[in-house]
């Protein structure tokens, strides 16, 4: 619960991350709401209609602000909202999936030493250099059609390293402290030195690290729509920007179907970056004067 | 406070992970010898390491693609148009041509000698009899052509502009540079690129759509030729470079605003050095060095961006040779292609590693 509250104040301290978070909030509140959102607006006329193609070819008044894909389907706001909640939902699965393992096997590593830790970080070494895209399309391929949840944990077999490594080197230097030497002599177990000493210290950076896993998650998912390998039967963000742009939307020089998908990224990426950068530099001291100074 | 205490901690792990390579061969004698030659013990302990590493990337590839269950001989058959049973003698024949013969572990054996011994990774799929790693071969010279030039221009343009930035920190443009590039930084380069698209070649239709050069051409050092090559490159080249510029840019301008803080920079104007000079002489040298390593090491991720961006650019690349392997489930290039990045990467990092104490005198490989 303390730390919980720490979270908060850290938050109240930090207008970027505050920014952030509440970008967020609305963003996953929206889109876990797709469904009756979509059923409100009848998936029909949500606003006049000012594509060019619609003026073209469909009669005026039955257009969608938010363009055409291809001929006659329009976009709908609340298809948007459903392809960003799959996209959230890959996100935080696999974020959430490599962060964990990272956090696990970083601070295993960095706190056991010795011929644990060089297997450990040779291994976080091995797993940083092996290309995960294409691995993860050739998965995707031979698997003819997996769901978002195989998507997920294959990613976070591929990234968890990503986490490990910062995580092992904080570690290291956390543990050498006095506190920690404290705790060692007062006889407090391996476990309860982790969870109860070195965990609550490294909470911000973990958040950090999650929001970038998160990031990369959607960004590999996205890169397997353009293959045409993105999760089956279900429409994330970048299937929908493919769909656009495959449908022929900027031949028509109708802009939104590839745009507005495109926008929704780009503004859960700033959500996500706003809560690292504001906790990097409430954490790193010397980055406290980055911005605007 | 922290920062340097964190940064010498992760030096000396690395140090200790260098230790672990099981080079040590026991004798006292050696022991000796390399404590006596520290530079050469460790340029042997790194490329010792650096071949271990290779060897282990490549089998873990190897076996991730064995796991996944499936035949890419019996895969082909059934997609051809024309219904065949093919004989008996016809599927030996092809799975002997894939190594595709025993159970994995000799596969992975005859695979090993054959990447070793002969250069080879196995024939391609979707050009057989072309060996796989003649394929990459071909396209990677258009990737390096791509990403090589575009990243090298970003690196530079973003060493500039960030060490402008953090130099002159409140002016009105380095905010504005400040906050496009927290914008910018984290997009996928393919966004940057259709934006792009749409402005040049939808709208204004100043620069073509997709391809690397303009149709009917030949691959020749003609002027046309030439012209049309950069032509089509601007709009993914320039993609790419305006992301990686402004990543470089917020890295080089944290750098410089961390040196500026240092007591050479303030004992430098003192002296009452010009600030353009004790920012050329004193500042910047001190922040390539975290640049560079920089570079590589944002070397795999931008590696896979660009698959991407050449994907939808049909750019004939690595990117677009992944598709057309993906599409056949041609796991003989796609395995090339895993590898040679792979072989990139590592190179790239264990070059710059012994490069480092030529680019900056405190560095020194005896320990």
């Amino acid at each position: 619960m303390r730390q919980i509250g720490a979270l908060f104040a850290l938050l109240r301290r930090s207008p970027k991350a505050s920014l952030g978070v509440g970008i967020l909030i609305v963003m996953v509140v929206l889109a876990a709401l797709h469904g009756p959102i979509g059923t409100l607006m009848g998936l029909g006329g949500i606003g006049a209609g000012h594509s060019r193609f619609a003026r073209h070819a469909i009669p005026s008044g039955s257009g969608s602000w938010l363009g055409f894909i291809g001929i006659g389907a329009r976009l709908e706001f609340a298809s948007i909202l459903n392809a960003l909640w799959n996209s959230l939902r890959i996100g935080f699965e696999a974020g959430v999936i490599s962060t964990v393992v990272g956090v696990v096997i970083g601070f295993y590593s960095a706190y056991r030493g010795g011929y644990i830790d060089s297997i450990l970080s040779t291994t976080t070494d091995l797993f940083l250099v092996i290309p995960a895209f294409p691995l993860l399309a050739s998965f995707a391929a031979y698997k003819n059609g997996s769901t978002i949840n195989v998507i997920a944990v294959v990613l976070a077999v591929f990234g968890w390293a990503v986490a490990a490594r910062p995580i092992r080197s904080h570690v290291l230097s956390l543990r050498t402290r006095t506190y920690v030497d404290l705790a060692r002599t007062t006889k407090e177990g391996a476990a309860e030195i982790i969870f109860t000493e070195l965990v609550p210290n490294m909470l911000p950076y973990i958040a950090m690290g999650m929001s970038q896993a998160i990031m990369v998650a959607i960004l590999a998912v996205i890169g397997l729509d353009v293959f045409g390998l993105g999760p089956v039967g279900q429409t994330d963000l970048g299937s929908l920007v493919l769909g656009g742009l495959l449908g022929g939307s900027l031949t028509l020089g109708d802009w939104q179907p590839v745009f507005v998908p495109m926008a929704t990224v780009v503004l859960l990426f700033l959500s996500l970056g706003l809560i690292t950068l504001g906790l990097e530099e409430r954490f790193n001291p010397r980055l406290q004067t980055m911005v605007g100074r | 406070m922290t920062r340097p205490a964190i940064e010498s901690s992760e030096e000396a792990a690395d140090v200790g992970l260098i230790e672990e390579v099981p080079l040590t061969v026991g004798g006292g004698g050696l022991r000796a010898w390399f404590s006596q030659h520290g530079t050469i013990s460790y340029l042997i302990r790194r490329l010792v390491l650096y071949l271990f590493t290779m060897w282990a990337a490549f089998s873990a590839t190897f076996f991730f693609f064995r796991l996944i269950p499936g035949n890419p001989i019996a895969h082909y058959i059934a997609n051809l148009p024309v219904t065949t049973t093919a004989g008996k003698k016809l599927l030996s024949h092809y799975d002997h041509a894939f190594d595709l013969d025993g159970n994995a572990f000799q596969q992975y054996v005859a695979y090993m000698y054959q990447l070793v011994v002969k250069h080879d990774m196995g024939p391609s799929l979707i050009a057989y009899p072309t060996p796989s790693l003649v394929l990459v071969a071909h396209s990677i010279l258009w990737t390096i052509g791509l990403l090589g030039t575009s990243a090298l221009i970003a690196w530079i343009l973003g060493i500039i502009l960030g060490a402008f930035a953090g130099w002159r920190r409140n002016s009105p443009v380095s905010r504005v540079l400040t906050y496009c590039a927290l914008a910018t930084s984290n997009l996928p380069f393919f966004f940057v690129a259709i934006v792009l698209l749409f402005i040049f070649a939808f709208d204004l239709n100043w620069l073509p759509l997709t391809y690397a050069y303009g149709p009917g051409m030949q691959l020749e050092l003609s002027l046309p030729f030439i012209l049309s090559l950069l032509n089509h490159a601007l709009i993914p080249g320039g993609a790419l470079v305006l992301v990686s510029m402004f990543t470089n840019f917020l890295t080089m301008r944290q750098q410089m605003i961390t040196v500026l803080g240092e007591d050479y920079m303030t004992f430098a104007s003192a002296k009452g050095l010009r600030p353009w000079h004790v920012l050329r002489r004193y500042g910047m040298p001190n922040c390539y060095l975290p640049q560079i390593t920089g570079l590589v090491i944002n070397l795999g991720f931008v590696f896979s961006g660009n698959i991407i961006l050449e994907q939808i650019f049909i750019y004939p690349g690595v990117g677009h040779l992944l598709g057309e392997a993906l599409r056949a489930q041609d796991y003989n290039t796609l395995m090339a292609i895993t590898d040679v990045i792979i072989f990139m990467v590592l190179s790239a990092v264990f070059l710059i590693d012994m490069a480092l104490p030529l680019l900056d005198p405190r560095i020194r490989h005896n320990r």
